[in-house]
């Protein structure tokens, strides 16, 4: 015979079982039985008897009500419960704990007798055995009535196990057991025939007394507005003396604002039965300050007359900390509804459970007609697959996904462009968890406002840059110097100039590497290149427009047909820049400038013309012929460096055009600029996104970004965070690699360098090829490397650049290939 | 192994027929300095040292100068001024510029230099040979 093994259940005949659902293990039993104490104490009394029973119960009622609170393994309560059964049992009443599955979990001996049957065989049974068919409709009826909140007696004709037929009264008691979710009932039972008026009178006062007193909750009973009884615990939770309680009018005790509440609880005239059997209120205590009471009410009959029972607890901590949380989580709802971010709670299923205010006015949509819903609903095809292939697969495997960028469709159609974080939920408690989300749109204007920043980090990572080249230049020339003038006095043979050749190397080496690091930074590649003047005229206007006083007006006459000139954006920025600043300070606050462009044929072919006119005071015929001196300047000595037009002219003879100016003292003053054109034979109009000169931004794609050296990777990562990507970078490719395998889902594009140890990028960009074919790659090589644009292709490399290259020209082989990639995904 | 020949009379200079021609290296780094001037040595020039524009000026003033080779960025005098008053005292002086760039990364020097009467422009760290053969060069013109 196979021994069970350990997780084999019982028999159904081991010894668990046997005990019934009343034994079942001690936790639950004294559950069950603490709710009933706790609602015991709210019950009817209908006679003397019950009166007592009632009573002795409540006083019960107060421990056991602080044990489900704070206690419940509490060994104390455990014997006080017990004690409780004890006191029930010797009752002349019936009292009994009904299930949740209506069946007995436990009776006393007065009902066992009343039914005739034993206790040991009721317990686990359903009282509807005991009743007729017109019986068990009463006692639908009423369990009915209980779940609506009426607890009024009724009575009941049972036939016992001897056949009798006997007429009960049934009791029902509010249960706060109930409401704790503990799924029992406690029904006091009477025999009808016995209950008497007279019965009630001879409550016997000094029991009653004694029993409130050792309640622990406060106690006291209310007769006509009047206090007749009030237990010493509920003196000590006003901080007053017993006396100072003693036949006073309970409003005095009561807030002003809560007597409406205590009247309408106390208000038992007419039915005889209480309006609500639990309520709470504020009471003044004898230092002036304000508490919250919990009290529960019980109508009874005092001397033959209509009075209440009151238990009150003190609530206040728990109101303290209820209206704290409360004000807390009216705090995050605020925060949570007035973030700027777009805020989602999905369920494990990507259904919507909740979602910031801005997420419905996004979307133009209800919260009703929202919530539930799918967020792939909510995002366009490419969005919607990204968030299935991509997002959810890496949510799923326990990382957080920052700054994805996806596409909500949004009210009327339109498309709101999003940067989307999400991080998941894991479950927890009575959770499923689930994925939270927040969404930051991508306004115009806020993607203007990054590429400002951007645009200024690039320049203080340039100056810095800059800065440490100067340097090093100055020490690797002392190094390459010394090292060459070594060498030409080396031995012909031996280690001396091998060494000494190694050191040539290295210094290269370094050179090479400063030299990359700065073109990188200068965030373009200081070549001119062919492009369209008009662009560069008017963003310069519009900088002028900003910055010039608003007396002084400017004109723009621009020709509409103009060739492409072969320039360098920035330096032609420059020229202008430098010409506006000194025709604005010719002007002293008051006049016109114009600018105009003109196509122009000159005997060396066609050209474009600038001329940039002011209305100022113009310059001296004497110092013309010196204004484009270096140093020259006629501001006072720190107002400008002198060298201004000597760029300017530095610059337009530097692109193969002439520089002229004319001016009349008091009249103003016109500087002429002539470019020549490209040849229209080699003139290709580039496109409008190269000619602004735009700083491409990322939205925060994945870049997996290998090179083995690290100074260059280090930069290389800085400025592309600064650009708005992510980076994860690697100087060993066997460790990106590795990365890359474990999570393919994760990048949006491959950086690497060609000449790496262990692995070339050509090699590695094969293997992650491999594993993803779709993923798109940037190959950098030196110059005289073996890969070329070409064989970059046949690998099916997408991207290829040659070192050293511009910030610039990376991220926007970065940005068009993730276009290229985002157009195939979508197709 | 600095030698500025200061003590040495103009007139006696000029009266010999001067057959090693010197060359006058402003810079601020003393180690390209010294590089520069031993480099310069070794290659058979007389050599002044100069640690920035205002001390070169001067010596170009008290001594006999074949050709300057200057640093752009410097305290004092920076190598563009330098240029322009060479070239305005003597305007047939051989001028060869080396910059090891424009501290902003931005601004390239350079071009000015050369607009400023800088026969040959370099950048740093420049090759032996090349600088080499440029001084040959400005020297036999």
């Amino acid at each position: 015979m196979a021994p069970a093994g350990p997780g084999t259940a019982r028999g159904t005949d081991g010894p668990a079982d046997t005990l019934g659902p009343a034994g079942t293990g001690l936790a639950v039993g004294t559950v069950v039985i603490a709710a009933g104490l706790l609602s015991f104490g709210a019950s009817r009394i209908l006679g003397a008897e019950g009166a007592a029973t009632i009573l002795v119960a409540a006083a019960l009622a107060g421990v056991s009500a602080s044990w489900v609170a704070s206690h419940r393994s509490s060994r104390k309560t455990a014997s006080r419960s017990a004690e409780f059964l004890r006191l029930a049992d010797g009752l002349d009443t019936g009292v009994c704990l009904l299930g949740a599955d209506e069946r007995w979990i436990w009776v006393n001996r007065k009902l066992a007798a009343f039914l005739g049957v034993s206790r040991e065989e009721l317990i686990g049974q359903s009282p509807f055995g005991f009743l007729d068919d017109d019986n068990r409709t009463i006692l639908r009826e009423a369990i009915e009535r209980k779940r609506l909140g009426d607890y009024s007696s009724y009575e009941l004709a049972v036939t016992t196990g001897a056949g009798r037929r006997r007429v009960l009264r049934i009791t029902p008691v509010p249960l706060v057991g109930e409401a704790l979710g503990l799924g029992a009932s406690m029904t006091i039972v009477n025999d009808a025939d016995a209950a008497g008026d007279d019965a009630r009178t001879t409550a016997p006062e000094h029991l009653l007394r004694a029993i409130l007193d050792n309640a622990p909750d406060g106690a006291l009973i209310i007769e006509n507005r009047r206090i007749v009884l009030a237990n010493h615990r509920m003196a000590e939770l006003g901080g007053y003396t017993l006396e100072e309680l003693a036949e006073r009018d309970p409003f005095e005790f009561i807030h002003p604002v809560d007597h409406g509440l205590v009247e309408d609880a106390c208000d038992t005239r007419g039915s005889g039965a209480i309006r609500r059997s639990t309520w709470e209120f504020r009471a003044k205590r004898k230092d002036g300050t304000t508490g919250w009471l919990r009290d529960f009410v019980v109508p009874i009959s005092w001397h033959g007359r209509e009075a209440t029972l009151h238990f009150c607890v003190d609530i206040s901590r728990q109101r303290e900390e209820s209206e704290r949380r409360d004000a807390r989580e009216r705090r995050w709802r605020a925060l949570f509804d007035h973030a700027p971010t777009m805020l989602l709670a999905l369920d494990a299923g990507g259904r919507l459970e909740e979602a910031s205010r801005r997420w419905y006015r996004t979307i133009g949509r209800e919260r009703d007609e929202a919530l539930g819903q799918p967020i792939t609903q909510f995002l366009d095809e490419a969005s919607a697959r990204l968030w299935n292939e991509r997002v959810l697969p890496d949510l799923e495997s326990g990382r957080s996904v920052d700054a994805v960028r996806c596409r909500v469709a949004g009210r009327d159609g339109a498309v709101v462009e999003v940067r989307l974080s999400a991080t998941r939920e894991p479950p927890s408690g009575g959770c499923d968890g689930g994925f939270l989300v927040a969404l930051e749109s991508i306004g115009e204007h806020e993607r203007l406002e990054a590429q400002g920043r951007h645009a200024q980090r690039l320049e203080a990572l340039g100056t810095l840059a800059g800065g440490i080249a100067h340097d090093f230049n100055n020490i690797l020339f002392a190094i390459l110097g010394y090292a060459d003038m070594a060498l030409e006095q080396a031995p012909e043979d031996g280690s001396l100039r091998t060494d000494l050749e190694e050191i040539l190397q290295a210094a290269r080496r370094a050179r090479e590497l400063v030299n990359q690091i700065v073109t990188f930074a200068r965030d373009d590649d200081g070549e001119a290149r062919p492009l369209d003047p008009r662009p560069i005229v008017r963003e310069s206007l519009k900088l002028l427009r900003a910055t010039a006083p608003a007396t002084i007006r400017l004109h723009e006459d621009v020709d509409s047909e103009l060739p492409t000139i072969i320039a360098h954006p920035a330096a032609l920025h420059q020229v202008l820049v430098n010409l506006f600043t000194n025709a604005i300070e010719a002007m002293d606050e008051q006049g016109d400038l114009t600018v105009t462009l003109r196509a122009l044929e000159t005997h060396e072919g066609p050209a474009v013309l600038f001329a940039i006119e002011d209305t100022g005071r113009g310059i001296a015929e004497e110092i013309r012929p010196r204004i484009f001196e270096p140093y020259f300047t006629t501001r006072p000595v720190g107002a400008g460096s002198g060298l201004g037009l000597t760029v300017v002219q530095g610059i337009v003879e530097e692109l193969g055009g002439s520089i002229s100016v004319s001016s009349t003292p008091d009249k103003g003053t016109r500087f002429e600029i002539v470019l020549p054109a490209m040849r229209p034979s080699t003139a290709t109009p580039p496109s409008r996104d190269e000619q602004a000169g735009d700083k491409v931004t990322g939205r925060g794609e994945h870049v997996l970004l290998v090179d083995d050296e690290r100074a260059l990777i280090e930069m290389l990562s800085t400025m592309l965070r600064s650009a708005g990507y992510t980076v994860e970078a690697h100087t060993d490719p066997r460790q990106a690699l590795t990365s890359f395998r474990r999570t393919p889902g994760r990048f949006d594009v491959v950086i690497t360098d060609q000449t790496m140890p262990e692995l070339t990028g050509d090699m590695l960009a094969r293997e992650i090829l491999a594993i993803r074919p779709d993923v798109p790659i940037v190959l950098c090589t030196g110059f005289s490397e073996k890969v070329d644009e070409e064989r970059a292709r046949e690998l099916g490399i997408g991207g290829f650049l040659m070192k050293p290259f511009a910030m610039k020209d990376l991220t926007s082989l970065i940005d068009s290939l993730n276009r290229k990639h985002a157009t195939g995904l979508s197709s | 192994m600095i030698r500025c020949k200061l003590v040495i009379p103009r007139d006696s200079i000029n009266e010999a027929p001067r057959l090693v021609k010197r060359i006058l290296v402003i810079e601020d780094d003393e180690q390209t300095r010294r590089m520069l001037a031993e480099m310069m040595r070794r290659a058979g020039y007389e050599v002044l040292e100069a640690p920035d524009g205002r001390v070169g000026v001067q010596l170009f003033r008290a001594e006999t100068v074949d050709l300057v080779i200057t640093d752009i960025l410097m305290p004092e005098k920076d190598g563009l001024e330098t240029i322009r008053d060479l070239k305005r005292e003597s305007p047939d002086v051989k001028i060869i510029a080396i910059s090891g760039g424009g501290r902003t990364g931005l601004l390239d020097f350079l071009p000015v230099a050369r607009q400023l009467g800088a026969a040959r422009t370099f950048a740093k760290p420049t090759d032996r040979r090349e600088l080499l053969s440029a001084v040959a060069e400005e020297l036999s013109v």
